[in-house]
């Protein structure tokens, strides 16, 4: 099964996460890092290398919030690596499409083609709707 | 309309706060990375080339040939991005007036001081900032509509008596 760390700026990530389980349950071979203020950039890489390490076989994809900002600019730099894959603009019904299809998919190019078409598919002007 | 020249040191050089709240803020054309790491890696070039907001030309050169470099850009406007205090250092002789030089970002490691949010400093960092401050204005602040942090207690720091 894939494997999903979660990279963020502040504590998202957790929350994130902590918010998906509430609504479909625990969640197994999921990290969380986060950059804070003051964050050591080069701490926060070398627990991703492990992480990175520890299940790359399986397949990873890093989550991120923000493309441009310091989780995404780290993380984009494990491209070079075939079982990796990086996702951007994380939020609550992408990481429930990760999580509910990864054991599904072959690759984690494959899961984060599926988890950016739930995402976009997921943010809706809700007037527009009730117009139709 | 006023152009905007920045000096930053920040140790995460391109990210959000630089993207959206200088770049994007002043709507600058310009934005160069000085660091010999990023020039040496093909990668990490890539990165930061591919996060630059559309229409913002981007510079990556090393410490010694940014002087060069400089003035492809110098007479427009433009936010140059320094990893470390020691890097500005040894670019100070192009610092002039119209330049804003701005500490917004360097991470805790051990033997330093909280300046602020974002800026720990150690002693030699300190000094070397307290160099560049008698013949420039500089100030600490990680977004541009924030005040800048007093630096007046520096000397005291170094001292010892902080």
């Amino acid at each position: 099964m894939i494997a999903v760390i979660l990279l963020t700026h502040s504590s998202l990530g957790l929350e994130l996460l902590k918010t998906t389980e509430m609504i479909i349950g625990k969640q197994d071979k999921v990290e969380v890092l986060s950059i804070h203020s003051g964050t050591t950039l080069s701490i926060l890489v070398e627990k991703l290398d492990q992480l990175v390490e520890k299940y790359k076989d399986g397949g990873v994809v890093i989550a991120t919030d923000m493309f441009g900002g310091s989780p995404s600019n780290i993380a984009m730099a494990y491209l070079v690596n075939e079982g990796v894959e990086v996702i951007t603009g994380v939020n609550l019904p992408m990481l429930i499409k990760i999580f509910s299809d990864r054991k599904g998919v072959e690759t984690p190019q494959e899961l984060c083609a599926l988890a950016a078409e739930a995402a976009k598919k997921s943010i809706i002007i809700a007037g527009e709707i009730m117009k139709r | 309309m006023k152009k905007h020249r920045i000096f930053r040191v920040d140790d995460r050089l391109i990210h959000g706060q630089v993207i959206e709240g200088w770049i994007k803020y002043f709507k600058l054309s310009n934005t160069s990375i000085v660091n010999d790491k990023v020039y040496a890696d093909p990668i990490q070039q890539m990165i930061y080339r591919s996060v630059v907001p559309k229409g913002v030309n981007i510079l990556i050169s090393t410490i010694k040939s940014f002087e060069n470099e400089f003035l492809k850009i110098k007479n427009d406007d433009f936010l140059v991005l320094f990893e470390s205090i020691q890097d500005l250092y040894t670019c100070r002789k192009l610092i002039d007036d119209s330049i804003e030089v701005n500490i917004g970002c360097i991470a805790n490691r051990p033997h330093k001081h909280q300046i602020s949010d974002t800026v720990f400093l150690d002693i030699s960092e300190i000094k070397l900032l307290c160099e560049l401050r008698e013949e420039h204005n500089i100030s600490i602040k990680k977004l541009p509509w924030e005040t800048s942090i007093e630096i007046l207690n520096f000397n005291k720091l170094l001292d010892g008596n902080l």
